[in-house]
């Protein structure tokens, strides 16, 4: 534990590489059990994530978007170390983690690091700088060449601060800054992965361009992997390679990024890039059973660029759809992780389903066959006339090759792209 | 809106070596409330440590035909007057500074570290080490102090300790630290509860720092605020309840004098016309804790780096 590290700009990764990918996760479960009574007996489990398994290539960087409540962040505090996994297997560089004694964890803790959302109250407000930045080398007892000062005054020259101001405290910087501070803090032991939770969506929407670019130049200098968890998806598009959407503490689809922004295969893919905020409404896509004709014939998502896609928060409207906007609109709230929908877990909220022909056939086969079909009928209970192919009630869709690329998978039953208006499906 | 402009304009503070504790030291020897209470202290602190600096009069030379002499000024036989029982006032107030001081610094100081240790595990760990503290504090809270001091003070009242100044707080000390620990405990789960899940804690957790670690350098600093306002006040409680044991015999215990002591005798002389054998050490009492509240609040703003800078 005594080896010493260099710190700062020139630091490049010689450890050898593992093949393509850098993290594993495989089949990821984090339960919290629910107690209750008086004697505290296990009466259920939250499913924060329930099942996930992707991959993160070296200095490749994976997007991972979904709603408030679908399992992202528990899953990154899982990554680094702060949750211990249900069962399941991360594995870095090829080597399983979960099952480590302390001794391992430390060390996996050094592959692995965390860049957080807000920045006010990521730094502990009565430590300085240089005492934040340089608390891995503490805790690590590592001594970098040099000296700790100096690599502490290397680490904040690498993010962009300026080093004499190293004793100064938090809440001297503006939030930028001070995630840039939580930056150089994450960089001090060479990770070799960067788990970034929301890293931006507490920062003006000008700082939040600073903070990204600074992310990519250092993937570059440092040959960094990220995991880039948000909800906001012009930003994850900005800086992802590939993109994992979760839903209900699974992945229901993932692929490069061109292919699921430009042709997303699942209903809450569809419906979460029909949220996203468009200079030009008449590009959105939309349902269609709202076709709206468009009198410029504008192609699918495709045109908007990146930088106009203003990164405000992304959310799935509820209510009603407003005429004229059309936009896929997502009735109601997450179901509660304690007790997930059966089969797909979206067929709660599922726009497509309803519309589609198996539905409206077995509806029309229960009508007539009257009450002996009712108990295991396509009808969900809390909305009477919501029908859905009972497929999607009582069998959970696999994660499944659905794009024109093999990576490009999601779990749908019915997954198709969707026809946006005036562009062929 | 630039940062680099920002961070630029702002380099004034950032100037080189200065330090937390220098700084703090700094703002503080600017505050004349800060200094007159330093001195205050000082002043006291001296007098418990060596009493016959201020007066060559014994405590216990007590004449009964000079009772209740009123204080007639510096200079004179009895600058602050007599007791009851005819015991020159400053004598007292000198030589029962030291049993009264000691009392309070050992009672507060030890049901801090208890309370504080007992209270940081409790919020940090949570789980059955919570459910063992938090019932001891509610057992402790819901018995009668009074009463079980005295049952406490009465069992041991014939046990011979000794005269020196330290056993004759001994008993009164025990007892009121094992029934003062219990609010700093609430206070400090409190605030471990709120502290522990701010995102600075996880930081630390993921680049793996030891529980002891985090308790110690990001979450008991972060939690402790509250107690330290209660500090002053329990030292003035202290000297207070030591009073009310030594008005119910099993206390400090006489030869010895102390401040409480001599409020508790002058009490019942207020109306008699002798206020002075309250007010004395009722003054001394005041400025003392007065004194020890400006100064901890002057400490613990210094000691901020967010309302220093």
């Amino acid at each position: 534990m005594t080896e010493s590290r260099p710190a700062g700009a020139e630091l490049v990764d010689e450890r050898p590489a593992h093949g393509g990918s850098v993290l594993e996760v495989r089949d990821l479960v984090k339960h919290y059990p629910v107690r209750s009574g008086l004697l505290r007996r296990s009466a259920g489990a939250v499913k924060a994530v329930d099942g996930v398994s992707l991959t993160l290539d070296r200095g490749r960087t994976l997007g991972l978007v979904g709603e408030s409540g679908s399992g992202k962040s528990t899953l990154a505090r899982v990554l680094v170390g702060v949750e211990t996994p249900t069962s399941g297997q991360v594995l870095v560089d090829g080597e399983d983690v979960t099952g480590r004694s302390r001794a391992g964890r430390k060390q996996l803790r050094r592959d692995v690091q965390m860049v957080f959302q807000d920045p006010y109250t990521s730094l502990n407000p009565r430590m300085s700088v240089s005492e934040i930045v340089g608390e891995p080398f503490a805790i690590h007892r590592i001594d970098p060449a040099g000296g700790r000062r100096a690599a502490v005054g290397e680490l904040l020259e690498l993010v962009g601060l300026d080093p004499d101001h190293a004793n100064r405290y938090p809440h001297q910087f503006s939030g930028g800054q001070r995630q840039r501070v939580g930056i150089a803090r994450a960089l001090a032991l060479r990770p070799k992965i960067l788990v970034c939770d929301e890293p931006v969506s507490a920062l003006d929407v000008s700082v939040q361009g600073q903070v990204i670019n600074l992310l990519e130049d250092l993937q570059e200098e440092l040959g960094l992997s990220y995991l880039f968890v948000a909800h906001d998806l012009g930003v994850v598009r900005h800086i992802a390679h590939d993109v994992a959407v979760m839903y209900l503490g699974r992945i229901v689809e993932q692929g490069p990024e061109a292919d699921v922004y430009g042709a997303a295969r699942h209903p809450y893919t569809q419906a979460l890039l029909s949220a996203v905020p468009v200079p030009d409404p008449s590009v959105r896509l939309v349902a269609p059973t709202v076709v709206e004709p468009s009198p410029v014939e504008p192609p699918l998502v495709e045109p908007v660029d990146p930088s106009l896609v203003e990164p405000v928060e992304t959310r799935i409207q509820t209510g009603e759809k407003r005429p004229g906007i059309g936009g896929i609109v997502l009735e109601g709230d997450p179901p509660s992780p304690v007790d997930p929908p059966s089969g797909c877990p979206f067929h709660t909220r599922c726009w497509l389903a309803p519309t589609l022909p198996e539905a409206r056939g077995e509806a029309a086969a229960s009508s007539t066959k009257g009450s002996e079909t009712e108990s295991a009928g396509p009808v969900v209970p809390d909305r009477g006339l919501r029908l859905v192919p009972s497929v999607c009630e009582t069998e959970v869709p696999a994660l499944v090759t659905r794009g024109a690329a093999p990576d490009h998978v999601a779990a749908c039953h019915f997954a198709r792209e969707l026809a946006a208006p005036g562009a062929g499906a | 809106m630039s940062e680099a402009a920002s961070a630029a304009t702002g380099n004034v503070a950032g100037a080189a070596s200065r330090t937390l504790a220098s700084d703090a030291w700094r703002s503080l020897r600017r505050r004349p409330d800060v200094i007159i209470s330093g001195l205050i202290i000082t002043f006291f602190v001296v007098m418990a440590a060596f009493p016959t600096l201020f007066t060559s009069v014994s405590p216990r030379h007590c004449v009964i035909g000079d009772a209740k002499i009123k204080p007639q000024g510096f200079g004179n036989e009895f600058p602050l007057g007599t007791d009851s029982f005819g015991c020159d006032t400053l004598a007292q107030l000198a030589h029962g500074s030291r049993p009264s001081l000691l009392l309070a610094l050992v009672v507060v100081g030890t049901a801090l570290v208890i309370g504080v240790t007992l209270g940081l595990l409790a919020g940090y760990y949570l789980g059955w080490v919570d459910f063992v503290v938090s019932r001891t504090v509610e057992v402790f809270l819901v018995i009668p102090y009074l009463l079980a001091a005295m049952l406490l003070l009465s069992l041991f009242k014939n046990v011979d300790l000794g005269s020196g100044t330290f056993t004759t707080i001994m008993l009164p000390a025990i007892v009121l630290t094992l029934f003062g620990w219990m609010g700093y405990a609430r206070y400090v789960r409190a605030s471990v509860l709120e502290a522990k899940n701010l995102d600075y804690v996880t930081a630390a957790r993921a680049l793996g720092a030891s529980d002891l670690r985090i308790m110690f350098r990001h979450v008991l600093p972060n939690a402790i605020g509250p107690v330290t306002a209660l500090v002053p006040t329990a030292i003035a409680g202290v000297i207070g309840a030591e009073a009310v044991l030594a008005f119910l015999g099993i206390g400090v215990r006489p030869p010895a004098i102390s401040w409480g002591i001599m409020i508790e005798n002058g009490s019942s002389w207020v109306l008699g016309g002798y206020p002075h054998m309250l007010l004395v050490p009722l003054a001394a009492l005041l400025a003392t804790v007065l004194s020890l509240v400006v100064l901890g609040d002057a400490l613990r703003d210094a000691l901020d780096p967010r309302l220093s800078a």
